[in-house]
Parts: C-alpha cells; sequence; structure tokens
C-alpha cells in the first residue's frame, strides 16, 4: 500500500476529492501564504516569510498554467524549506536529469504532488487506453497545468513502462523513464533520422495528432532495438525563450513489455 | 488566517486511523480483517466512507472560507509609506540582518543585485508581514 505524501494528505485534510477542488490560493492561505501577482524582473516566483507567515509573488505573465506551477513550487518551500533562504537559477529548474539542487526537485516534487496528487492523477489516466500526448493533453486540462508538467507527471505516477524524452538542436536534453522502466534502456543522445524530431524542431513537418508505431530502433541504441516497436508521440515544446529554444517532447510506451525481457534475462531475474 | 478549531481535533483521530491503515503493510490489514471478521471489500468500502464522510465536508468548508477570506483580502487596498530606492535598500539589509531565520526562495532567478523595483517589494512584503522600521536608518 503506498503511502500518501506530505502534500497529498494536505489536500486530503481539505477535502480535495476532483482536480477542480485544488484552490492553490486558498489552499496557501491555510497556510499561512498569501499570493499576489505582478510583473517581476528578476525572477518568475518568490517567497518571503516571517514565523509563520509567508507572501508568495507570481508572475502570470508566462501563462496561467505555469503560474500555478510556480505558485506549488513556492508551497512546497514553504512547507519543506522554512527558515531557509533559497535562490532558485533556470538551471536548477530544468535539470530533471538530477543536475539540479536537492531542495528545488524537492520543492518541484511537492508542487506536482499538491497540483496533480497521484491518488486523483492515477484513476484519470488509467482512463486513457492508448496513452499519448493526447491523454497528457487532457489530464493538463483537467488539473489546469501545463503539457510539460503533466506529461511528467504521467511518466512519475505511471505503473507501467512509459518514457517521455526532451530534444533540442543539439540533441536529447533530458528524459525520464517511469518507475518500471528499465536503465539498460536509455534513449540515445542524438536525433535518429527515423524518429522524425528533427523534421518537427526545425519546422519540416507538424506534430501527429495521435501516437504512432516506430522501429524502437529510432529512439533507442539498445542491440535488441531493431526487434521491437514502440508507440512514439512527438510534439514541439517551446521553452519561453522562443524560436531558438524550441523543443521536441516524444513520448513513448513499448508495443509489448516483453522489448524488457532481455534485460531481465540478463539481470537473472 | 484560518484557526484551529472542532475540526483539527476530528482531523486529528481521522489522521490517527488513517495513518495507522496506511501504515500497514497489506499482510498486517488482511490479519486484522481477519481477526475482526470483515471482509477485504467492506474494509474498502468503511476506508471509502471515513475519508468521504465528516472529514471530508469539514476540509471543504475550512477551504471554502479560506476563499472567502483570499477575496476579502484582496479587496482590501494596502499603501506603505513612499520612500527612496536608497532608504529601501537600507531598510532591507537592515531586515537581513536582524531577521536571520527569514525565509526566502526565487524561481528562475537571474543571477546579480536586486534591483530598485525588487527592493521595494521585498520592503512591501516585510512590512506586510509585520516587520516593524520605525526606527530611523541613515541613508
Amino acid at each position: 500500500m503506498r503511502r500518501l505524501s506530505h502534500a497529498e494528505q494536505y489536500l486530503i485534510g481539505y477535502g480535495v476529492t476532483k482536480p477542480r477542488h485544488i484552490d492553490l490560493e486558498a489552499l496557501a492561505w491555510t497556510m499561512g501564504a498569501k499570493v499576489k501577482y505582478k510583473r517581476l524582473s528578476s525572477c518568475e516566483a518568490k517567497i518571503t516569510g516571517l514565523g509563520d507567515r509567508a507572501i508568495i509573488t507570481i508572475d502570470d505573465s508566462f501563462g496561467e498554467r505555469r503560474a500555478r506551477f510556480s505558485l506549488s513550487h513556492e508551497i512546497g518551500h514553504w512547507q519543506r524549506h522554512r527558515n531557509q533562504i533559497l535562490s532558485c537559477s533556470k538551471q536548477d529548474i530544468g535539470g530533471v536529469n538530477g543536475k539540479g539542487a536537492h531542495k528545488e526537485r524537492e520543492a518541484d516534487r511537492y508542487a506536482a504532488d499538491f497540483m496533480m496528487p497521484a491518488y486523483l492523477y492515477r484513476p484519470l489516466m488509467r482512463e486513457f487506453k492508448r496513452p499519448s500526448f493526447k491523454s497528457i493533453d487532457a489530464l493538463a486540462q483537467e488539473f489546469q497545468a501545463s503539457r510539460k508538467a503533466s506529461a511528467l507527471r504521467y511518466v512519475d505516477v505511471d505503473r507501467s513502462e512509459s518514457m517521455l524524452i526532451c530534444f533540442g538542436p543539439n540533441g536529447r536534453k533530458w528524459y525520464r523513464g517511469s518507475k518500471d522502466w528499465p536503465d539498460e534502456w536509455a534513449p540515445k543522445r542524438d536525433h535518429d533520422p527515423d524518429s522524425g524530431v528533427m523534421e518537427l524542431l526545425f519546422g519540416k513537418t507538424t506534430p501527429g495528432a495521435d501516437r504512432s508505431l516506430v522501429p524502437a530502433s529510432a529512439f533507442f541504441g539498445r542491440y535488441s532495438a531493431e526487434n521491437h516497436n514502440v508507440y512514439a508521440h512527438s510534439v514541439i515544446s517551446r521553452s519561453r525563450g522562443g524560436q531558438t529554444d524550441a523543443e521536441v517532447m516524444t513520448f513513448i510506451v513499448p508495443q509489448s513489455s516483453a522489448m524488457f525481457d532481455d534485460v531481465y534475462t540478463s539481470r537473472g531475474w | 488566517m484560518t484557526k484551529k478549531s472542532k475540526r483539527d481535533e476530528l482531523f486529528d483521530l481521522a489522521d490517527n486511523v488513517v495513518d495507522t491503515i496506511l501504515n500497514m503493510s497489506d499482510e498486517e490489514l488482511d490479519a486484522e480483517l481477519e481477526r475482526e471478521g470483515i471482509a477485504p471489500e467492506d474494509a474498502v468500502k468503511a476506508f471509502d466512507s471515513l475519508v468521504d464522510s465528516a472529514r471530508m465536508k469539514a476540509g471543504q468548508k475550512s477551504l471554502l472560507r479560506a476563499r472567502v477570506e483570499v477575496d476579502a483580502d484582496k479587496r482590501s487596498a494596502r499603501s506603505g509609506r513612499p520612500r527612496s530606492a536608497a532608504e529601501a535598500l537600507a531598510l532591507v539589509e537592515r531586515a537581513a540582518k536582524e531577521l536571520p531565520q527569514m525565509t526566502q526562495a526565487a524561481r528562475n532567478a537571474k543571477s546579480g543585485a536586486m534591483s530598485d523595483s525588487d527592493v521595494f517589494d521585498l520592503l512591501e512584503d516585510l512590512e506586510e508581514l509585520g516587520f516593524s522600521f520605525d526606527r530611523d536608518v541613515e541613508t
């Protein structure tokens, strides 16, 4: 039986049984934190606290859904890092491969738990029999989260095998697999011509409406990849820098979990 | 902001029950249910019922009350005493010295010195949080 996280316990304490119940401002208020919105020149969001009261300021000019994640992130700091002075750089935030500072990852994890609690997210994701960015976007809409936050949440709470890969013009930027995705199946560092990622990155094609079946070797260099297929769905995910920061996110699930049999055999399972 | 109430007492009771159940392994839970002569399906329903019952309703009501307080707070305008940028910076630096246990974090922060608007923002936040700048400051 999974133990509920601190964020989830807090939400249950306030009777949150549906995504629309997650009133972040009101929840912050119950923690002694007031939320303000204004343009900020030096950061995207900040928190100042004294004793058991705090003021969280959010720059919502980057979009409502991103602002919700920023607010949840600051709530995470308030719940986890009270009486500490921290500063989160862009490198810390984007360091999803483990480069980010421990406390920033902790605040991000708290934010994901608070905005998209697994006890609500997982039952809704099970309603989608063919996972792709269509289902990730539907979940993002339900929880008023960004596509990227929803996609990361999907692989984090997925109890089967799925992976999210982010590509930039120079190749793979980061990736995250679900808990059961074997480490031995790490994605290629470079764009493979069969992946279609380059065409998307440079605007030579548009994203598919749904996932498609492609050879696993388009994304994975493992010796047995040629024998298997994966369902892949790639979308353009421009970061806030605009055209020059173009990214492609690819969501992958294996056609069959037999794809990983060789790993388990080599591990002696 | 929200004060402790009978709701908290109810939460303590419900939390103890929920924590006890969540901390048990599946085997321990099955054994406990068998001892009590309760079918696992009935226990699941009872647990759901517990979670859905008074605790949930009290929590939802409390959250709605918090929303009303948030909206009321937004309507109450605040304005601090006008200060020069130099005076504001001196006050913020003084606060940093006098408040070593202050909580501060900034997401996607740019490196470098604080801008004037950052300083005014911080001063406003600290005043709203109750820090007194009554003493004179040399600028």
